[in-house]
């Protein structure tokens, strides 16, 4: 019952924060310039204006704009994007999965090699091989994703010639959907150099935090049962301690997934990738809010439903937990 | 405040000796900093940065923002490493070194102003919640959930698109608007659990004022708490700076390390192969948020004294 409330509650919050920042994100976009710019030429007449912006509902005041906003939260109706002229909901949602192509893979291979990682570390505290592993997650976690992929497009694109150096095909060939590109080594190809230079940024936080929380677990009682009851220190260490410890590293995983998206537009922008951080930015850009805002509001809406799982999978995970 | 005792007289004594307990107490706490050795390499590290940033006209042999000309006035382009150019020059003639050096002095101004902040904001908006509860900490504690659900960088560019232009201010405006959230978290729980202190009680029952408290009783205790985030937002600050001056929204102008990394790849400085311009600003945006890092390992142990034991 106490769960139910708390459950309850969470959503509600959740929902009341999306409000708050659609209409903050509302009244910021209708700061930005001209929003029709792009179509309106000095020799058009005042009439063919007034058309363009009926087309684009931009004569409504704006609390009907708002109401058709917010409408289009829920129904999905997002209207005409002013630069592609065509319906902001494909758009984004195509950008959508091209980002999570290569965010879901470089979180993936992010968290397991931190988590693995974060274990060594943990087992071999206080020898220089966990002073050694401590700095290198450090310097990953403190070098800036976009210049690693710089550096990347450098190395094994410039001077290699191994990867290409941006793009998700090769020019000329054409998009037959996201299932079709699942089996395209041509997109892998284009693909490996974004998702290592986000995964070497992403393994740095559960490596630490996994780390940590091992050397938490390692004091506890039952680890000392289990040593003497004969078991070998690298069975105790994986599949004992890792997995007690393994709590706060799998909250943070959500949490990751929510954000990663956000630090991705510049990788995006770096592989000229396209996905759904780089449409926001040069959507911004051109001033074609429809666009931005929606592709912002994805953003968010992913940012909090993860922040909602990652609470309520602590909860499941840690019976401990209690629900005042 | 240890001044309960019935004898005026004794007065002046007592508070000399407070003086000189917070002295031994500063003492302690910056030796239990630096008993880490990342901290004392961090302090090492940032300390050279301010060497650089204060005497960056006497290191550099040219000025970062002039164009390196030869002497019949032409401009001297993709120069590589020399003595007279230690890391060459842009396509456009700026002396790669000097840029790098000056952009240390945008670093230190835009870490330091967002420390200060965030440090400042988080730990208000902390002490204020955890302190007073009720409705003032419902509310500000709604605003840090809601702040939890903005995507950090898309909203920095938004703002910063919306408040027109990325002056350094503007940058760290909007940097410290979505940070102090984690302060204000952390500060509030360490309040509550303050609050129950006897010491809370007896200040409340000698008529202090609850401005008096939170100022002198509990800021105190919260302090390292604080520091210790604001350090942190350091970091977070140059990288930020870093992302947003690369996608062409920093400071037109100042000479950042994000700024230079902006002109290098919009220059073709990778099909140029002018490795002498792009790895230079990336590595100073490194070692300054890691040697940051650092500092903050070394706090770490005076918040969490259990870090200590080996």
């Amino acid at each position: 019952m106490a769960f139910r409330n708390y459950l309850a509650k969470r959503l509600v919050g959740t929902a009341f924060s999306y409000l708050v920042i659609a209409t903050m994100i509302f009244f910021m976009f209708r700061q930005i310039g001209d929003p029709l710019g792009l179509h309106i030429s000095p020799n058009m007449s005042p009439q063919q204006v007034t058309e363009l912006k009926e087309v684009f509902g931009l004569n409504d005041p704006w609390y009907v704009q708002y109401f058709t906003f917010l409408k289009g939260l829920v129904t999905f109706n997002w209207g005409i994007s002013f630069y592609y002229m065509e319906s902001t909901y494909g758009i984004v949602t195509q950008r959508l999965f091209n980002s999570l192509l290569l965010t879901l893979p470089a979180i993936l291979i992010g968290y397991i090699g931190g988590i693995l990682g974060g274990i060594y570390l943990g087992w071999k505290r206080g020898q220089p091989s966990e002073r050694l592993g401590m700095i290198i997650a450090l310097l990953f976690r403190s070098t800036p994703r976009f210049w690693v992929g710089i550096l990347l497009i450098f190395v094994f694109g410039a001077k290699l010639g191994l990867f290409p150096m941006s793009g998700m095909l090769s020019p000329g060939s054409e998009f037959g959907g996201h299932l079709e590109l699942l089996v395209r080594p041509d997109f892998y190809w284009h693909a490996a150099l974004p998702i290592a230079s986000m995964t070497l940024y992403l393994m740095g936080l559960p490596l630490l935090l996994m780390r940590t929380s091992m050397l938490e677990v390692i004091n506890m009682d039952f680890v000392d049962l289990i040593r003497a009851k004969g078991a070998s220190e690298q069975r105790v260490m994986y599949r004992h301690v890792a997995r007690n410890a393994m709590l706060p590293v799998s909250t943070a995983f959500a949490v990751a997934i929510g954000f990663s998206f956000g630090g991705n537009v510049l990788v995006e922008t770096v592989f000229s990738y396209p996905g759904i951080g780089r449409l926001m930015v040069n959507s911004v850009f051109r001033g074609d809010y429809p666009v931005a805002q929606f592709s912002f509001l994805i953003m968010a809406a992913v940012v909090l439903v993860m922040n909602l799982v990652a609470d309520i999978a602590y909860g499941y995970l840690d019976p401990r937990v209690s629900y005042e | 405040m240890s001044s309960q005792t019935d004898s005026p007289p004794d007065r002046t004594v007592p508070q000399t000796s407070e003086l000189q307990r917070r002295l031994t107490k500063f003492r302690e706490t910056l030796s239990i900093v630096f008993d880490n050795d990342m901290a004392k390499v961090g302090a090492v590290m940032l300390t050279l940065f301010v060497l650089m940033a204060v005497f960056a006209p006497v290191i550099t042999p040219n000025v970062p923002d002039e164009r390196v000309t030869t002497d019949d006035g032409s401009w001297v382009k993709e120069a590589g490493p020399s003595a007279e150019y230690p890391l060459g020059t842009t396509t456009q003639a700026y002396p790669i070194f000097s840029q790098l050096v000056y952009g240390t002095r945008i670093a230190f101004i835009a870490g330091l102003l967002t420390a200060l902040m965030v440090g400042g904001i988080g730990t208000l908006a902390g002490i204020v919640s955890g302190y007073y509860g009720g409705v003032t900490e419902s509310a500000i504690m709604r605003l840090v959930d809601i702040t939890y659900g903005i995507p950090f960088l898309p909203f920095a560019i938004v703002l910063i698109i919306v408040v027109g232009g990325g002056s350094i201010f503007n940058i760290v405006f909007a940097i410290s608007l979505l940070l102090w959230r984690g302060t204000a978290r952390v500060i509030r729980s360490e309040v509550i659990s303050i609050k129950e202190q006897p010491m809370i009680t007896a200040a409340k029952a000698s008529g202090a004022s609850n401005k008096r408290i939170m100022l002198y009783h509990i800021l105190p205790k919260v302090l390292p708490t604080s520091v210790l985030y604001s350090v942190f937002a350091i970091g977070w600050a140059i990288i930020a700076e870093a992302g947003l001056s690369f996608i062409g929204l920093g400071d037109p102008d100042m000479l950042s390390w994000g700024k230079m990394l902006n002109t290098a790849y919009v220059g073709n400085a990778i099909q140029l192969d002018m490795w002498n311009w792009i790895i230079p600003p990336g590595l100073f945006i490194t070692l300054f948020v890691i040697s940051a890092y650092f500092v903050s390992q070394g706090i770490e142990e005076v918040v969490n004294p259990q870090l200590r034991e080996p």
